[in-house]
């Protein structure tokens, strides 16, 4: 259980560093209104009521600040604005404008708190809440951790009411009428007598005015937009291609780039030969840059092919050099003492169980491989820098990240640094790193004035990729009376946190990383004695944040293993997951895909398996039961369901995709993806060697949205941690082979 | 060498496509041995060669049975398993009516095949006609295959040759099982080397190794 005794300090250190370590700074950056970045060399007659809406004659502009890798973020946050504005988020213009302070993220780091989701005591959700200071002070625009419904389901409604009740303020002004006597509906005031005034109409006006900030926010039961399936703002782009992402800018006058870095991530360039690849026609320039060579063509494939050319001589990674080194590192870390990172949860007194049971300990060991983000989109940015001017186009998670390392390396101020954000063909978390930015800036400094578009090739993705990391398990478990007793769980992995926050920021993070064990330690079982601790395994393959972060790898440690143990308990796998539940939301969720899939016992019939995995990551309980069939030529999977509770449902169609598509991308990856290492580099450089699921693979899946929930939560993620256990355990259901390696493909065919 | 000796080997082959044969070049010679030079014995480690050709992934994958499916495997295909894509070449081996396997697979004079990229040959794609089943078959059972006339296109050992060096000729699947690209594993040995091990098993009187 969590409790502040066994509190992780890291948790203590993000907050208390800016608060005790700047106090004076500290104060003054949370208690200071935050500059409107719209005021910015806004037009006569432009009203910037707040930074989410800007309304002038021509029209209304709604800022969606929170990046949109393909989840449908900007369709939700403008319909959020929408909501309380009363406008038809189709008239109007959709940006995520500018990056600024004022668009930090105050939801981000509320899951680096110490307590498990369910916790929902009044010190929990305190500290949750007060997360939001810290994310204030590190300007942390940032979009991840399923945290752009939960960040912004008030923020933009607020935005919103503003809006309208400052333009209501407006048209009062104008007509000598009572603001409490107008209406608003679609994009304009109503008056007593039933005549309209258009808001681009009142920009002016209202612009000379104080906002109103009285406002209350409309209840569900009068929402028009909220809790409907909703027309996504881009899927007329999309599905028409004409979708501009960043690997479609162009900037005229623009040169083509890419670059060829190290792959073993780090290491050196001792030398190299360049001059193949200087004769090519077309090539107009190969430069060095940080751990690589980079080639300027007049075009992208030149570029590539250019690069190809070149002979570089790399020094050593700065990791071990091949997977069967990296395990046995892992291997070495878990349940050693020396290595020990955090316990958070010991409840009960498993050593004195263990020690009792002797011999009729379960014992099991697991490992999961390294994966690759390998979105569709591969890492891209153009930069033109001037003495006085950074521009950058690029799709990214980070904004301000990017906005402040270009200032670093330009020289320039921030201010004179403009990150445009543009539409991402997937990311997964790829576009929480920026090292391809400051590869994009390295090059564009060395062309003054010059708009230089980099782009990698998926061979260039793959290798510089951050993964996610590998991890091992050892567990141990006692079970007793058709009960699962105990469970002990050590799992040994790289620390994620600060790797990732030590490449964005420079700064080290001291104390304990939580993403070891998240999905693992935090989830809603009151087994009698129970226990997980985190173990770091240092200098290993850098990694970051993969769709789903820590609990993407430990959904499956901790559910396989738990159903092992109430295997052996001989209970059944669901019924024995809900008596064990503590947490009544996260139970009703077990209840529901029991009840949507008929669930009648792990095996239906013969050849036939059903596995059930459970996680409850973000806040978000997530069941899912996969149906496999076992046949001549390998494993079928056949359905899936889901139920996942997300507190409040905003949009049922898109959160119906956002669960059916985790769940795909986690079976998926489950089945088939890997990276290995060979020479400190990744061995799988394209799709053909990774390549999840395949179309015809895919199973129906059937996902029930529960909204029992305390708070709203987002559901980019959740889907993604119970698919591969519930695979998994639906192989052992259908064939008796329990599989405790990842991919399952190393182990049984799929057909 | 931080990278794979095999990315190594596919990044050459992308950069440096290698003419492979000259105009009106003959892609290999038919010079039979003289009849009575060869023993059973060198005619059966000639079959035993022809074994490894035929069973090697770049020319059996294409050679299946009756299910009508494609294989993947050897190189970064992995093990043995059906082809991506659900693909199924249908009754007339070609691909089914809606996907031909020239959906992807180009027919081109040039034997490009880049990573990753679907290859190219000179003859329009499809699989050997189901008779000539070579995946995972026993030297036995292809050999006493290569010998029936019923199951070689109505072909003597002298036609098989001639087939060979034929389909070679027009930069044909033949051909481009030695020049695959792409990292792709080539078929043991060469084209001159196989073509020969088959005369010399003419020559020797088509024996065949037992079960």
């Amino acid at each position: 259980m969590g409790t502040l005794r066994n509190v992780g300090r890291r948790a203590f250190l993000i907050g208390s560093a800016a608060v005790a370590g700047g106090v004076a700074f500290g104060t003054y950056a949370v208690t200071r209104p935050l500059d409107n970045p719209l005021l910015d060399g806004l037009a006569d007659g432009t009203a910037a009521i707040t930074p989410y809406v800007l309304i002038d004659a021509a029209g209304i502009t709604l800022i969606t600040p929170r990046a949109d890798k393909g989840q449908g973020a900007y369709s939700v946050q403008a319909n959020l604005i929408a909501e309380e504005l009363d406008i038809d988020p189709a008239t109007a213009t959709i940006t995520p404008g500018a990056p600024g302070p004022a668009y930090y993220n105050g939801a981000v780091l509320g899951e680096a708190v110490p307590f498990p989701a369910y916790d929902q005591g009044a010190v929990a959700n305190a500290m949750r809440d007060f997360m939001a200071v810290p994310a204030r002070i590190f300007e942390m625009q940032m979009t991840g951790g399923s945290s752009t419904v939960p960040d912004s389901y008030v923020r933009l409604r607020m935005a919103g009411a503003v809006a309208r009740e400052t333009l209501k303020a407006a048209a009062a002004r104008r007509t000598g009428l009572s603001r409490a006597d107008l209406g608003t509906d679609d994009g304009q005031v109503i008056l007593p007598d039933g005549s309209r005034i258009p808001f681009t109409a009142l920009a002016a006006e209202a612009a000379m005015l104080d906002p109103v900030r009285d406002v209350t926010l409309r209840p569900a039961r009068d929402w028009t937009r909220l809790g409907k399936p909703m027309q996504r703002t881009d899927m007329v782009a999309k599905c028409t291609g004409t979708e501009v992402y960043g690997i479609d800018t162009v900037i005229a006058g623009m040169v083509h780039a890419t670059v060829r870095a190290n792959p073993g991530i780090g290491g050196e360039v001792r030398g190299y030969d360049a001059s193949e690849a200087q004769a090519m026609p077309g090539v107009q320039q190969v430069l060095p840059v940080a751990h690589g060579v980079a080639v300027v063509a007049r075009n992208t494939w030149t570029a590539f092919k250019a690069a190809e050319a070149i002979t570089i001589d790399w020094g050593p990674a700065p990791y071990p050099a091949t997977s069967a080194e990296i395990f046995a590192k892992l291997d070495a870390a878990v349940d050693n003492p020396d290595a020990q990172d955090h316990r958070q949860r010991d409840d009960g007194d498993i050593d004195t169980v263990l020690q009792e049971t002797g011999d009729a300990v379960i014992t099991a060991a697991y490992r999961i491989p390294y994966l690759a983000h390998a979105p569709m989109e591969p890492m891209n940015a153009v930069v033109r820098v001037t003495d006085t001017l950074c521009e950058i186009w690029t799709g990214t998670q980070i904004p301000l990240f990017i906005r402040d390392r270009a200032a670093a390396m330009t020289g320039l101020d921030a201010a004179q640094v403009r990150v445009n954000v543009l539409p991402m063909g997937g990311s997964f978390g790829h576009r929480l790193e920026m090292t391809h930015v400051e590869q994009a800036v390295e090059i564009a400094m060395a062309l003054p004035g010059t708009p230089v578009k980099l782009t990698w090739s998926r061979e260039e993705d793959m290798t510089h990729d951050y993964p996610r990391p590998a991890a091992v398990s050892r567990a141990r478990g006692v079970v007793k009376d058709g009960q699962v007793h105990a469970l002990d769980l050590s799992v040994g992995q790289s620390a994620m946190t600060p790797a990732w926050f030590g490449r964005l920021t420079g700064m080290s993070i001291p104390g304990p990383d939580a993403t070891i064990t998240t999905g693992s330690w935090d989830q809603p079982f009151a087994i009698p004695h129970y226990r997980v601790t985190g173990y770091r395994a240092p200098d290993m393959v850098p990694v970051s944040s993969w769709r789903s972060v820590g609990a993407s790898g430990n959904g499956f440690l901790h559910d396989a293993f738990l159903d092992e143990l109430i295997h052996a308990a001989g209970a059944d796998p669901l019924a024995e997951r809900i008596r064990l539940c503590l947490d009544p939301t996260s139970r009703k969720t077990l209840e529901t895909v029991g009840e949507i899939c008929d669930w009648q016992g792990p095996s239906p019939a013969p050849g036939r398996g059903r596995g059930i995995g459970f996680c409850l990551s973000f806040g978000v309980p997530t069941a899912t039961v996969v149906e496999v069939t076992q046949t001549d030529a390998g494993i079928r999977l056949d359905q899936a369901w889901v139920a996942v509770d997300v507190g409040e449902v905003l949009d049922p169609v898109n959160l119906e995709a956002q669960v059916f598509g985790g769940t795909i991308f986690g079976l998926g990856h489950a089945m088939n993806c890997e990276l290995t290492y060979e020479d400190g580099a990744a061995q799988q450089t394209n799709y053909h060697a990774y390549e999840a699921m395949r179309l015809y693979q895919a199973p129906p899946v059937t996902v029930r949205a529960l909204a029992n929930g305390p708070r709203i939560r987002g559901v980019g993620e959740p889907g993604v941690p119970p698919a591969a256990p519930a695979l998994a355990n639906a192989i052992f259901a259908a064939t008796g082979q329990r599989i405790r390696e990842l991919p399952l493909s190393r182990h049984i065919n799929f057909v | 060498m931080p990278r794979s000796p095999l990315l190594v080997l596919a990044l050459a082959a992308l950069t440096l496509p290698a003419p492979l044969l000259a105009e009106g070049e003959a892609p290999a010679t038919i010079a039979p041995p003289p009849e009575g030079s060869v023993t059973r014995a060198e005619g059966l480690a000639a079959m035993a060669r022809i074994h490894e050709v035929t069973t090697h992934p770049r020319c059996a994958n294409c050679h299946t049975g009756p299910e009508n499916i494609p294989m993947w495997y050897g190189g970064a295909a992995g093990p043995a398993r059906p082809h991506g894509m659900n693909i199924t070449a249908g009754d007339s081996r070609m691909g089914v009516e809606t996907l031909p396997c020239t959906t992807c697979h180009r027919t081109s004079d040039h034997l490009r095949s880049g990573l990753n990229a679907p290859p190219h040959a000179g003859l329009d794609w499809q699989l050997a006609p189901v008779e000539f089943e070579w995946f995972e078959k026993s030297a036995a059972e292809i050999c006493a295959q290569l010998a029936d006339p019923d199951r070689n296109g109505g072909r003597d050992w002298m036609g098989l040759a001639e087939h060979l060096v034929e389909d070679a000729g027009h930069r044909g699947f033949v051909l481009w099982g030695w020049n695959p690209g792409g990292g792709r594993e080539p078929a043991p040995y060469d084209l001159q080397s196989h073509v020969d091990d088959v005369l010399i098993w003419g020559v020797a009187g088509q024996p065949c190794p037992e079960e």
